[in-house]
């Protein structure tokens, strides 16, 4: 199928299954997928800056449905959220603007797919090296080693600690995280940084957002999920207005993306009842590689990155 | 330990998806089929003439698209739901 806005032929099945694929995994992990789609589309042949805009619109239309699906099942912190917009959206800006500039120097291509790829293998070892860590904790109170747990508790509880003890004010409290007392600061700033990655490297962000709510402000994984998908339908928005603006969204990919997107999407937020915090989380470690890894492969290419 | 019998609700949860699959397929084909086709153009022109109208199109179209299927399957699982319920009472 042709695709005129930005002129690329890419066949339709090939879309709804990576769609599907995405949905799936976004869905269940609580991200919007983007660290598999946006490698994906860039093997596919779409050119960098319209792998962004076109991401970042494909996962707002997904994420509605999963947001939904979360708050029925009571995983949206809509307080959080809310309050996060504000560093969301200047964040998104803030990227959008950097993606200009990398397209005016004709560096979009190997910058995006750099830093992407490198941002992806970090957060691939982080996560690994956390859920194990959590793990073994479970399995110290299991064998009665040490006395309890909270049935979420996080392996960085020392930065959780620190952040949610920070003299900054304005305050917030957030009874839905179980947070009884926190700086509005640290809450504007992983909005922002989420926005950041959200505007520059397309899709919601949620590879840094929702890592970021857990490990940082120390909300539990199953409503860091919720509220991360609703966080993207935000931040996605914006982004879609602005990256269209500067020509840089091809609409007619992301709808045929997110008719496969919508059915996975489904299916991993209903899969997400089965199983808990840890296990979600190292379950998560090989995704990232594996949309580095397309990524470094089309750089190596294109001739891109010479050994 | 004998292993425990799955729960009844979980097997219905699970039929239920498959049915949420089944309506979004039918979906996912009259959509390619039509609506995308006779959007093309129209976009196309947006795209080159009116950059903010298409960005403000594109969000409408996405988040219709989200909510349309969405409200289509929930339709459908509570037809389902109902009919399930139907049938326990008669047995």
């Amino acid at each position: 199928m042709h695709f005129p806005i930005s002129g690329v032929t890419i066949s339709s099945p090939w879309l709804i299954g990576i769609g599907l694929v995405v949905g799936i995994l976004g869905g269940f992990f609580g991200v919007g997928g983007s660290f598999l789609a946006g490698p994906a589309l860039y093997s596919l042949g779409l050119p960098m800056n319209f792998v962004v805009g076109t991401d970042l619109a494909h996962i707002m239309g997904k994420s509605v449905v999963a947001a939904k699906k979360h708050r029925a099942l009571g995983n949206v912190d809509l307080k959080l959220g809310l309050i996060m917009v504000g560093g969301t959206l200047v964040g998104v800006e803030l990227g959008a603007q950097l993606v200009q500039v990398l397209k005016r120097l004709n560096l979009t291509d190997l910058v995006l797919g750099g830093v992407f790829s490198t941002i992806l293998i970090i957060l691939s070892v982080f996560m690994a090296w956390e859920s194990i860590g959590a793990l073994r904790m479970r399995r110290l109170v299991a064998t009665g080693r040490i006395k309890t747990i909270k049935r979420d508790r996080v392996h960085f509880t020392a930065v959780v600690k620190k952040v949610q003890a920070l003299r900054l004010p304005p305050y917030v409290s957030l009874p839905a995280s179980g947070i009884a007392k926190i700086s509005l600061w640290p809450i504007l700033l992983v909005g922002l940084v989420g926005g950041f990655f959200s505007g520059l490297l397309g899709g919601g962000a949620g590879y840094i957002r929702m890592p970021s709510l857990v490990y940082v402000l120390g909300v539990p994984t199953h409503v860091a999920i919720g509220t991360d998908l609703f966080e993207i339908i935000i931040s996605a928005g914006y982004g879609t207005v602005s990256h269209a603006i500067k020509g840089n969204v091809d609409i007619l990919i992301a709808l045929v993306m997110h008719t496969g997107a919508a059915v996975g999407a489904q299916i991993g937020a209903a899969a997400t009842e089965k199983f808990h915090g840890p296990w979600i989380r190292l379950a998560f470690v090989p995704l990232p590689l594996l949309g580095a890894g397309l990524l470094l492969w089309q750089l190596f290419h294109k001739g891109m990155v010479k050994l | 330990m004998p292993r425990a019998e799955p729960e009844p609700k979980q097997a219905g949860s699970w039929s239920i998806l498959v049915i949420e699959i089944a309506v979004y397929s039918v979906m996912v084909a009259a959509y390619l089929l039509v609506v995308l086709r006779a959007l093309r153009p129209v976009l196309l022109a947006t795209e080159q003439h009116h950059r903010v109208l298409y960005g403000i199109l594109s969000v409408l179209l996405m988040l219709g698209q989200g909510v349309l299927l969405e409200f289509l399957t929930s339709l459908l699982v509570g037809r389902f739901r109902r009919a399930r319920r139907d049938e326990q009472l008669e047995a």
